[in-house]
């Protein structure tokens, strides 16, 4: 079993090791996406609706034929299955599908309808512009709770609701009888926001030698073949899917992005094909992270103890579905944050709108959630006039809980740990003698999944070799997306083989010659494929340590620094000697190995319980120190500080990364980041108009790592990719309601300088 | 028509039509692919380049423009050892992880560094606030930067 | 329909860099001519696709002869291709004016302000930009060349509209001329989503003084109309007066009442009025604080003193 390695004395792992990716990327010699060149190479340029609903009349391509350069125009006719098909709940839900060009219906503004393929980019681009198609536009609905009315104009004929998810525990009905119970009843907004990678979706698309269609391509899911392959109407084995450093992903590579076009370019051309969208195009059009409307209703005995909750959440899927049903699961496991509750019932739901689709990004649902329970609980703490921070420490989970789901919790729960060194690191809010600034001090304490759902029976593949001069080769299909994927499976092999961390290299992300590993999302990628690397290198070892007792006796063998095996007796023997002796005996010293993630029947959706949904959670606790300029609304962070237990720090610098970037993002949702749409059209569509953070307003962060040696993934470790951005929003939400005084909310993210100005001067939003 | 300026050291000498941008031709004209495209409007960062020692965003520069100047990408060639010192410290405190906007934000670190400027932490945020990073969260760029600043003086 | 198509790169255009002045005005005279100075604004709407053009004269060669200071008695004479980085040291105007320093510092991030330049700005007349306000409230004489002539327009004559001017295709704007009150002080603030983006509000307003009274005032404000807005009534209410917090608090009711903002997805009409009267108010008491300062005037640095702080 993995987890039960815990070697006693560690020697990479844990260490704030140089990742050898970020070595060649300061240097400027990595080869991203867009990066790639290929003889006679042609370019592709997508021809998007102009209209978020609307009927396709008529599309003319007669003019972008003649200009010069332009070598083909593709439509739906061309594609073999013009058609997507997801079963994104892993339980058969059945949700509108999408095609890989629009034909008949638009139901977004930047839905792909043709693709313009062309001897230069900008011949693409002429050509594109030059494509003239015919609408008949056709009334829209953009707000997703109307969406849900009874008149409501339909987006798909099956109706606007995507997916509804029911959680139920205790029996609130009853439990809220009692008259003598405090109720608080709130709604908490959150708005579109874009992942803004740098690195926009791009790739080059050719057919090889054997007749593979081959993408090399930013992507998170290298699997994505199978849908190509359905796509294009071949077998799986005819395509190929190659994921080089990825620039950046967030959720926002994990639907496909530029894969179907560059596939089917390539496909009918028979030429290498490049395609980068422009980061306007990215911005207008791209899936989004969903918009939750959250309505929360608690109920609390009047000396503090919480007696039931109700939550209500509504998320905008955009025009179809892609991973929305997921997302809104997340959402209702979390709803109740990391809170011991008897009574519960929660729904989610994702409606049909025709705005733009929405999608996987970094929280995943569960950290849209955690702006609206973190607030709930401040707010009732308030409401009974009792310390928001005990309110909270007598409600956490603990280790052997039942979550709200009927789940068992069976991992460390360090939520009083990581909230206890937050508010020792944050001290008390200094005074201001500013009369025009206010200072709040916030909190915030979330749990949040890593792993898929267990019924996705989740597993990773790897390949592990010893080489004849010694040299170690991990073989795993793991998209590097940026977070050290890759870097620190070479630090597990290299602890388990005790060989250098120089010794090790590995092979990711190539879907025909490195064992899928599924797909880098879901905070899982350190879980799975570091499980399966332990499982390999593990057994892996076993095999050295049998030619070594086979070949030179058992001698009680030992490792040394350089990764020699010495023996008692003095024998000193090179990891190349022991190759050449495995050579000899006829047993190769090659592991393939597939680990499986703990696995479980699918969610009873009509009782609203499980026995297991995510495999774990990551807890955490963040805290901001804010000021707030009383005459103009605006915000400044003096200070943050976050801390997670991470079960083991595979690597702390790396961790700690991650916790920085997650703030950092965390901070742009909380305070500056919208996409901002009128009737479903893009009105921020420039890079410079999506106002993500620079370095100029952002602080110093104080990241502290706290180690439980509990959590599911290798050594112990727990996933922290998303967990890092859950906690932001909520944090800086009420950090910003303490500066304000009682009463005074923003409960919308953004939570910008208007709305802060329009709490203080006691006006509405309506009247704003 | 024809342009000549030197690039990292080299001569390079490229036809190019008015319209071209430099970093289109230092992409597909000279192979630089460590010099991204990351937005069109000058405002990520990614596509930064020092043109006679200033970062430039090249991809709101008309490669006509630099006719004869001297141009300077993060594979430079380096003998004081400005950019090795920037980029060790980089990679000492993962001032990079997915790397895409680095190369461009390394150009703006450089010019700082070989300035002699000594700022504070501050300080290099707003220096540095033409660029993007969606990774890090910058603090561990600005811990590179800083120790890249009171190191260099020893260095020259 | 056709598609609104967003590119990477621009669409082939012809490209000059003329050494004199003349050579760059008579290039200009063909069809679909555009100046480029700093190409910070021109550049990006060629990659997008959102502006086409046949031609462009790079003004680099002719930029030293379009930067310069001509200082007179009551006037100020600006060179049109000076950079906001170059504007930001009030050292250049020699210490006249220093609103070019305090409104310079609030535009975009370094690399933007050591290329964008004062007469780029004006020509492509974004209503939030900071010179747009500067030159609403100041009202200068644009000099402005083509191969045919030179001309004078006032500022007021100029802009039309949000990146509407009356600029002709083959004008250039050669210089600014700025007739300045003997003594003078500045206030320029503004209220933006993100450091050195574009405003949502911005105040520029400027104070002539008769010893330590008021002779004559100005304001400008940007982000509550189309184009940036000036209030002359409210203005002449401050003449003759002596700053006071009287003062300030009427000069800011009164543009809080004269304003009559727009609301978009930005922000909304009663938040854009609010922030008219606030950055006023800061404005002010930057203009009368500098005063103060300089030993010019009885008048304290009004909310400083010890009894303003709450």
């Amino acid at each position: 079993m993995a987890n039960d390695v815990l070697t006693p004395q560690l020697s990479v792992i844990g260490k704030g090791v140089i990742r050898e990716d970020v070595r060649k990327k300061v240097a400027g010699e990595v080869l991203y996406s867009a990066d790639w060149v290929m003889p006679g190479m042609l370019y592709g340029k997508l021809v998007r609706a102009l209209y978020s609903h609307a009927k396709i009349k008529k599309l003319s391509s007669q003019d972008a034929r003649h200009v010069p350069g332009v070598v083909r125009i593709i439509e739906a006719k061309d594609v073999p299955v013009n058609q997507f098909y997801d079963d994104p709940s892993g339980l058969g839900e059945k949700v509108a599908q999408h095609k890989v060009f629009q034909d008949d219906e638009v139901r977004y503004a930047g839905e792909p309808i043709c693709l313009v393929i062309a001897k230069t980019p900008e011949a693409a681009e002429k050509g594109a512009r030059a494509i003239e198609v015919e609408y008949e536009p056709l009334p829209s609905i953009h707000n997703p709770l109307d969406a849900l009315k009874d008149d409501a104009i339909l987006v798909h004929p099956g109706g606007n609701t995507v997916v509804q998810w029911n959680v139920h525990k205790g029996n609130t009905q009853v439990a809220i009888q009692d008259p003598n119970l405090v109720h608080i009843s709130r709604t908490y907004r959150t708005q579109f926001v874009d992942h803004l990678y740098l690195e926009p979706e791009s790739g080059v698309g050719w057919v090889d030698n054997d007749g593979i269609v081959t993408l090399r391509c930013a992507t998170q899911v290298v699997e994505h073949y199978r849908n190509i392959a359905r796509m294009l109407n071949i077998s799986e084995n005819r395509v190929r899917i190659i994921c080089p450093y990825v620039g950046g992903g967030f959720g926002g590579k994990e639907d496909m992005t530029v894969e179907p076009y560059l596939a089917i370019a390539a496909w009918i051309t028979k030429k290498p094909v490049k395609m980068v969208w422009s980061r306007q195009e990215s911005l207008q059009a791209r899936p989004k992270r969903h918009p939750f409307v959250m309505t929360y209703d608690l109920w609390a005995k009047p000396c503090g103890d919480v007696v039931a909750m109700k939550v209500d959440v509504t998320g905008d899927a955009g025009a179809y579905a892609l991973l929305s049903p997921r997302v809104l699961f997340a959402a209702a496991v979390v709803a109740t944050g990391p809170y011991h509750i008897d009574h519960v019932d929660v729904t989610s739901r994702a409606v049909y709108t025709h705005n733009v689709p929405t999608s996987a990004f970094r929280g995943f649902g569960a950290m849209q959630m955690a702006f609206g329970y973190e607030q709930i609980m401040e707010e009732m703490a308030q409401k009974l006039g009792i310390d928001s921070v005990g309110f909270r420490r007598r409600h956490f989970i603990k280790k052997g809980d039942t979550l709200a789901t009927g789940e068992i919790q069976d991992t460390a729960v360090w939520l009083n740990e990581t909230l206890d060194k937050v508010l020792n690191e944050l001290g008390e809010a200094p005074v201001t003698d500013d009369g025009s600034k206010r200072i709040g001090i916030g909190i915030a304490c979330t749990m949040q999944p890593y792993g898929r759902t267990v019924w996705f029976q989740d597993h990773a593949s790897c390949w592990l070799n010893l080489e004849s001069d010694g040299s170690v080769i991990l073989r795993t299909g793991v998209p590097d997306i940026g977070g050290g994927q890759a870097a620190s499976l070479c630090q597990i092999a290299a602890e388990i083989l005790h060989v250098p961390l120089e010794a090790v290299r590995a092979y990711y992300g190539d879907s025909a010659l490195t064992p899928l590993a599924g797909g880098t999302f879901a905070t899982r990628q350190l879980y799975m494929s570091g499980n399966a690397v332990v499982k390999a290198a593990q057994e892996l070892q076993e095999k050295i340590d049998h030619v070594l007792k086979t070949a030179w006796g058992d001698e009680g063998w030992q490792w040394d620094e350089e990764g020699m095996a010495y023996s008692t007796s003095g024998l000193r023997i090179s990891r190349s000697a022991v190759y050449e002796a495995a050579n000899a005996l006829h047993y190769p010293l090659s592991v393939h190995t597939t680990f499986h993630a703990q696995s479980g029947e699918g969610y009873d959706n009509k009782e609203g319980r499980a026995v297991k949904t995510f495999p774990d959670f990551t807890f955490g606790c963040h805290g901001a120190l804010v000021e707030v300029d009383v005459q103009t609304g605006t915000v400044k962070v003096l200070r943050y500080v976050a801390s997670h237990d991470v079960g083991v720090a595979i690597n702390p610098l790396s961790v700690e990364g991650q916790i920085h970037g997650g703030v950092v993002q965390g901070l742009g949702y909380a305070l500056s980041e919208e996409v901002l749409y009128q009737d479903g059209q893009c009105v921020t569509a420039l890079f410079s108009q999506y106002m993500a953070p620079t370095a100029e307003q952002m602080p110093d962060i104080t990241a502290i790592i706290l180690e439980s040696h509990e959590g599911k993934g290798p050594f112990h470790a727990r996933g922290i990719g998303e967990p890092a951005i859950a906690p932001v929003a909520p944090a800086i939400a009420n950090a910003v309601a303490n500066a304000l005084g009682p009463s005074c909310r923003v409960r919308s993210l953004p939570i910008t300088a208007e709305k802060i100005w329009g709490e203080l001067s006691g006006l509405d939003g309506s009247k704003i | 028509m024809q342009v000549e300026f030197q690039f990292n050291d080299e001569r390079a000498i490229c036809d190019i039509a008015g319209h071209e941008t430099l970093l289109a031709v230092l992409r597909d004209k000279l192979g630089a692919m460590e010099v991204k495209y990351g937005c069109g409007e000058g405002a990520c960062g990614s596509c930064v380049v020092l043109v006679d020692g200033n970062p430039l965003a090249s991809c709101i520069t008309l490669c006509a423009s630099v006719d004869g100047s001297d141009i300077m990408s993060v594979k430079a060639p380096d003998p004081p050892g400005a950019w090795a010192l920037l980029k060790d410290r980089f990679a000492a405190h993962e001032g990079a992880q997915c790397g895409f906007c680095t190369p461009g934000l390394l150009a703006s670190c450089f010019a700082l560094v070989q300035r002699g400027e000594k700022l504070t932490r501050q300080e290099i945020r707003e220096a540095l606030s033409g660029h993007l990073c969606r990774c890090t969260g910058y603090h561990h760029i600005v811990d590179a930067v800083e120790e890249a600043m009171a190191i260099w003086p020893t260095m020259s | 329909m056709h598609c609104e198509v967003f590119g990477l790169y621009p669409y082939p255009f012809d490209y000059f860099r003329p050494n004199t002045l003349e050579e760059a005005l008579v290039l200009a005279q063909g069809d679909g001519m555009k100046f480029l100075a700093g190409g910070q604004s021109l550049v990006p709407l060629l990659n997008l696709h959102v502006a086409e053009i046949k031609g462009v004269v790079d003004l680099q060669n002719v930029a030293s002869a379009l930067k310069f200071v001509q200082s007179q008695q009551d006037r100020l004479r600006l060179g049109s291709l000076w950079t906001h980085d170059e504007l930001s040291h009030s050292s250049l105007l020699g210490g006249r004016c220093p609103l070019f320093s305090q409104a310079a510092a609030f535009i975009g991030h370094p690399r933007i302000r050591r290329r964008g330049t004062l007469g780029g700005s004006i020509a492509h007349a974004d209503p939030l930009a900071e010179w747009i306000l500067v030159m609403t409230l100041l009202d200068p004489q644009l000099i402005l060349a083509s191969a045919k002539e030179e001309r004078q327009l006032p500022f007021h004559d100029y802009l039309l509209g949000p990146m509407m001017t009356a600029l002709s295709d083959d004008e250039l704007i050669t210089a600014v001329e700025i007739s300045l009150p003997e003594k003078a002080t500045y206030g320029f603030t503004e209220v933006s989503r993100r450091p050195g983006d574009y405003a949502l509000v911005a105040t520029a307003l400027s104070v002539g003084w008769d010893r330590d009274r008021i002779a004559q005032a100005d304001i400008a404000i940007s982000g509550v109309s189309d184009v940036p807005r000036t209030f002359p009534s409210i203005s002449r209410d401050m003449c003759q007066e002596y700053p006071s917090h009287g003062l300030v608090e009427h000069i800011k009711h009164a543009v809080e009442a004269a304003v009559d903002p727009p609301s978009d997805v930005l922000a909304g009409a009663s938040y854009r009025r609010h922030l008219a009267g606030i950055l006023v108010e800061k404005a002010l008491h930057q203009a009368f604080d500098e005063m103060s300062n300089a030993g010019e005037t009885a008048a304290k640095s009004i909310g400083k003193s010890e009894g303003e702080r709450t």
